[in-house]
């Protein structure tokens, strides 16, 4: 195993141009995207549909071949085999062979992995009940749903508790509690001292375990770095809500608000500074009214992600 | 370990495919109407079935190569079972590896249950067999071999709808490649360096002809001797076949290793 | 064409429509066609409820319940079943309309027949054969065909043969076709020996020409220079005697040849493996070739009396045989010494530019390799002890044991002869051996019935009734209507030395 003072993914200049034939133009697919995800994090890789993120991935785990640049894993160049040792890997919307059965599955990957009987044995009903697959076990995947599907995915790629773990869209397709439980084992695997690095269109499931997240947008990374430190904090605006105001509202906010309205019981005011919601929060009580609520909305992560893509 | 993996696994992939029982049945079937058409000939009934036998016998399992070999890659790829496998510690050659030891393994068990159910016909119908049937049988396997080696060539290069076409092509005309040294004999007063350049042509060829010992296995077995040619024949046109299966898997290889996925 | 056969002739044609359209496949295919009309023509009329966006609904019990709102429930599936039904009739009956045109296999042969008689009209024998060809899958090109399985094409050329030997309506060619069907199947499985025995015994039966068949068993003999079968078929192709008698000779010594050959493998095949089928078959080969060797001339005749000698001998040999074999040799054995002494004549009229007075010089000059009897006076004697005939004046040499023997023959064809004639008038014998003459020439002279081998043989192609094979004219009983042969030719007398033979001497 390689040292794990090393970065679990590094890359270095890594680009992927696509030639599809004489006429068709080219596209480019990454470039120049530098990477250095360290070990024992869960690492988000964010972008639109056809940014470049399962272009990396694949990259990654030997699936495609950069046409310029270079990766490594743990300090092993991708193109050798060995360093898959080192990886697990889910893809996109996993698919195996249907006549296998869940366990068989899972047995099979871990031939494949190099694991001994002794040891599939155990790991397979461990990851089966960890997914909550035990009662699917002798069931063929063709009967499977898409839930089940991406659980026993991440099953195969977890079973022989590789150093990194790398994960395709993990949760898409999946309901809240499936993605809260993938979430979960995610959170464990890091726990663990596994890194995890997963790509997704799901901000907020990223915003709330990643610990860096790279924002790859046509090919290049345009922002990568630690969640707090990509979103600067600033305040972009403050709800206010008080009871007790007449319909009618309080004429002196009409201009500092950005808008307001009254719900019936409630008078709420939107302003885009904190120095406007203190004189808003002024205004409000000098026309008689209590205050319920006053909320500070700083820049998240989505709101981050279309500011830097340009959207 | 990883080429045995695969390997079995193919095969158990392979053997639940409809296809391959659709194609022993018909196989099966026509071995029993052979003695129908031996009936209605008037000397030569056993010569005739033995023939038709081992004709549909080299039919079908081409047949099998074919329909189960040329998905074999392509429907890896496309329902996309190849990117968990890949990402393991499994080099491309191995994973082209077990999947034609697999698809061997499939074709060695289909023909040696049409072989069987073949002889048992023979014997119950009263018609000579030997051992010579044996040669012609090994000779078929190898044959198939080559066959499947094409049909992973073309289906780890295209779609599977062109690979079949290809490989039945190649399979085909793999019969008829001495026509080539026919057509350069035609050039020999004119261009005589049109000749040697067919011949080196035909050389290259995959001559599955070298394979198609039945005329000399069915008049042995009709004599009852055990030996349709010499041990060094056999011999030569198996390393042959195998030789060329290896060429062109590493062939294969070749274009699979550095395919963007 | 009269009015009367107009009408007559429109009436046979009407007649045969109505029986054809009353036919009951073209009742059922108008029932069928009415049914589906039918469904699809209700379909139209069937009242269907519908939901303003959704699925046709059942009537419900307020509305009141009717077949039609029953049925209208299924008004799509009815339409469709009209619509299929009628689509699969329209195929039928343009499949129909293809078959007419192109027709099936089956009917290919009866087409090919009306064109080649069409062609035959007017154009000759050569160019039609070339058509007939031109019908027959080339060599190369089954090979092609067959994607290498050669073996099967040869099965598929064999069973093809067999259809054009059963075939009725083939005629004319059919040798030639055959021929060429053969020739392709040996060219596709050259060591098929089985078939190519079978297909030479079958052209044999097609063809009097036996040399055309034993070109083919050629062919397959340089195929298989090793099999030993097809050199015997080919010559038994040569064992029964043609008609013609100029032929008769050149047929057994091809037979002999062919004979001879296989002999001398089966001997060495012998000594390297006995074996009793061997064996018996060297015997049966021997004693066949024994006998064809007396009818081929000059040259064969050791041949001949060395088979017929080790038959007489072989103790093994059934009894009938040995002595018919026996009998043989004496006219074999007599031949040869009439042969070389015929020989020794012509040299010494070569050399002394007459002929000898007599034999006695001769005989000296030939005793080398020969064991020649003598008489009292120093003259030779034939195998069946009577003197050798000499005639000073020509130089021929002949024995009067062979010829005897032969005497014996064409005495009894003679008799038989008389008694057709007998047969003929009234139970009256010809008045002299002419008058016997000009009836068996006439009696023969049909195309239909010619004269057969044994009497052709014994009284060559003219059918001479009136001199025998002793040179001298028969000794003719007109009043019992028999010939008579001289006392030396009593076959006690003629055949005591064949006993002697037998005993062991």
């Amino acid at each position: 195993m390689a040292a794990f003072s090393e970065s679990a993914i590094k890359t270095s200049g890594l680009g992927m141009i696509y030639n599809p034939g004489l006429f068709a133009r080219r596209k480019i697919g990454l470039q120049g995207l530098n990477l250095a995800v360290p070990p024992g994090s869960i690492f988000g890789y964010l972008g639109q549909n056809g940014a470049g993120k399962t272009t990396t991935i694949k990259i990654l785990v030997g699936l495609q071949f950069a046409t310029s640049g270079q990766a490594w894993v743990f300090g092993r160049d991708v193109q050798d085999s060995r360093a898959r040792r080192d990886l697990g890997f889910m893809p996109e919307d996993p698919y195996f062979y249907e006549y296998l059965t869940g366990a068989e599955t899972l047995h099979f990957f871990g031939k494949l992995s190099g694991l001994d009987r002794a040891t599939r044995r155990k790991r397979t009903q461990e990851l089966l009940a960890q997914f909550g697959l035990e009662q699917a076990a002798d069931v063929p995947l063709r009967e499977y749903s898409k839930g089940m599907r991406q659980r026993l995915g991440l099953s195969q790629a977890i079973m022989h508790k590789p150093p990194l773990v790398i994960l395709d869209e993990p949760m898409t397709g999946l309901d809240p509690l499936g993605r809260r439980d993938v979430r979960n084992v995610i959170l464990s695997l890091r726990d663990a001292g596994q890194t995890v690095f997963f790509s997704s269109h799901i901000l907020s499931d990223v915003e709330d375990i990643c610990d860096r997240v790279c924002v790859i947008n046509k090919g290049s990374a345009v922002a990568e770095g630690p969640i707090h430190s990509l979103l600067t904090g600033k305040v972009l605006e403050v709800s206010l809500a008080a009871s007790g105001i007449p319909p009618q509202g309080v004429p002196e906010l009409q201009g500092m608000a950005r808008r307001s309205w009254h719900d019936g019981a409630l008078y709420h005011v939107l302003v885009d500074s904190e120095e406007k919601a203190q004189s808003a929060k002024a205004a409000l009580e000098k026309a008689g009214g209590t205050l319920r609520l006053i909320q500070p909305h700083k820049e998240s992560l989505e709101e981050y992600f279309v500011r830097v893509t340009g959207e | 370990m990883i080429v045995p993996v695969i390997a079995l696994n193919t095969f158990r992939e392979a053997v639940r495919d409809r296809i391959l029982y659709v194609l022993l049945v018909f196989g099966v079937l026509m071995i029993m109407v052979s003695r129908a058409i031996g009936w209605v000939s008037f000397g030569g009934e056993n010569k005739i079935m033995t023939d038709l036998g081992l004709s549909a016998i080299w039919m079908f399992s081409g047949m099998v190569s074919i329909f189960i070999g040329t998905g074999l890659i392509h429907k890896e790829i496309d329902k996309r079972t190849i990117y968990s496998i890949l990402a393991k510690p499994a080099e491309r050659w191995q994973f082209l590896a077990g999947k034609y030891l697999g698809l061997a393994l499939t074709l060695l068990i289909a023909l040696l249950l049409l072989a069987a159910i073949f002889l048992a016909y023979l014997w119950f119908c009263g018609a000579p067999v030997t051992l010579a049937l044996g040669q012609a049988l090994l000779l078929n396997f190898v044959e198939m071999l080559v066959v499947t080696a094409v049909a992973i060539l073309f289906s780890s290069a295209s779609t599977p709808i062109m690979s079949a076409i290809f490989t039945t092509i190649v399979f085909f005309a793999g019969q008829l490649t001495k026509w080539v040294v026919d057509l350069g004999a035609i050039y020999k007063q004119t261009h005589p360096w049109m000749e040697k350049l067919l011949h080196l042509v035909y050389l290259f060829l995959p001559n599955l002809h070298n394979f198609n010992i039945r005329r000399e296995t069915v008049l042995a077995t009709q004599s009852r001797l055990h030996m349709a040619i010499p041990v060094d024949e056999l011999m030569a046109a198996t390393i042959y076949g195998l030789s060329y299966a290896l060429a062109l898997l590493l062939v294969a290889h070749l274009l699979f290793k550095r395919r963007n996925l | 064409m009269p009015k009367e056969a107009q009408e007559l002739a429109a009436k046979v044609v009407e007649a045969a429509y109505w029986a054809e359209v009353t036919n009951w496949q073209f009742r059922l295919y108008y029932i069928a066609f009415a049914v589906c009309s039918g469904l699809l023509l209700a379909s139209c009329f069937l009242p269907e409820r519908r939901a303003p966006s959704g699925p046709a609904i059942a009537p419900s019990r307020e509305e009141g319940w009717s077949w039609g709102a029953w049925l209208g429930r299924f008004r799509r599936q009815i339409a469709s079943a009209g619509l299929i039904g009628l689509l699969a009739l329209c195929c039928v009956s343009l499949q129909n309309n293809l078959d007419d045109r192109r027709g099936f296999i089956a009917d290919q042969d009866k087409r090919y027949e009306e064109a080649i008689r069409k062609l035959a009209a007017h154009k000759d024998k050569e160019e039609v054969l070339r058509a007939e060809y031109l019908y027959l899958p080339e060599g190369n090109s089954l090979a092609y065909i067959s994607l290498g399985n050669t073996s099967l094409a040869a099965d598929y050329l064999w069973l093809t043969s067999q259809q054009y030997v059963s075939s009725s309506f083939r005629r004319g060619h059919k040798f030639e076709l055959l021929l060429r069907i053969y020739e392709e199947m040996l060219e596709m499985d050259p060591h098929w020996t089985e078939a190519a025995i079978n297909a030479g015994k079958v052209l044999s039966a097609l063809e009097p020409d036996r040399y055309a068949v034993e070109r083919f068993y050629i062919k397959a003999i340089l195929k298989n220079p090793d099999n030993l079968d097809l050199p015997y078929e080919a010559g038994r192709l040569f064992v029964v005697p043609p008609l013609d008698l100029a032929l008769r000779k050149d047929y057994s010594r091809r037979a002999v040849e062919w004979f001879s050959e296989v002999l001398a493998r089966l001997q060495k095949l012998q000594e390297r493996r006995p074996s009793e089928r061997n064996s018996q078959k060297i015997k049966a080969i021997q004693d066949m070739t024994g006998r064809l060797a007396l009818e081929s001339g000059p040259g064969y005749y050791e041949v001949g009396r060395d088979m017929l000698w080790g038959r007489a001998k072989d103790k093994q040999f059934p009894p009938a045989m040995r002595s018919a074999a026996a009998r043989d040799f004496l006219c074999a054995d007599s031949l040869v010494l009439a042969t070389r002494l015929q020989e020794a004549v012509a040299r010494h009229k070569a050399a002394a530019g007459s002929f000898p007075a007599d034999l006695r010089p001769l005989v000296k000059e030939i005793k080398g390799g020969q064991r020649v009897p003598l008489d009292s006076n120093g003259m030779p004697l034939d195998a069946y002890g009577f003197p050798i005939r000499y005639d000073p004046a020509t130089g021929a040499v002949a024995s009067m044991g062979v010829q005897a023997r032969r005497a014996i023959v064409a005495a009894s064809v003679i008799n038989s002869l008389i008694g057709l004639y007998r047969d003929a008038h009234n139970g009256e014998p010809p008045k002299d051996l002419q008058e016997l003459h000009d009836f068996v020439v006439e009696f023969y002279s049909s195309p239909y019935n010619r004269a057969g081998p044994a009497v052709t043989d014994a009284l060559g192609m003219d059918l001479n009734t009136t001199i025998s094979p002793l040179g001298t004219p028969w000794d003719y009983d007109a009043h019992a209507g028999k010939v008579n042969l001289p006392d030396f030719c009593d076959p006690s007398m003629l055949f005591r030395n064949a006993g002697k033979i037998l005993e062991g001497d």
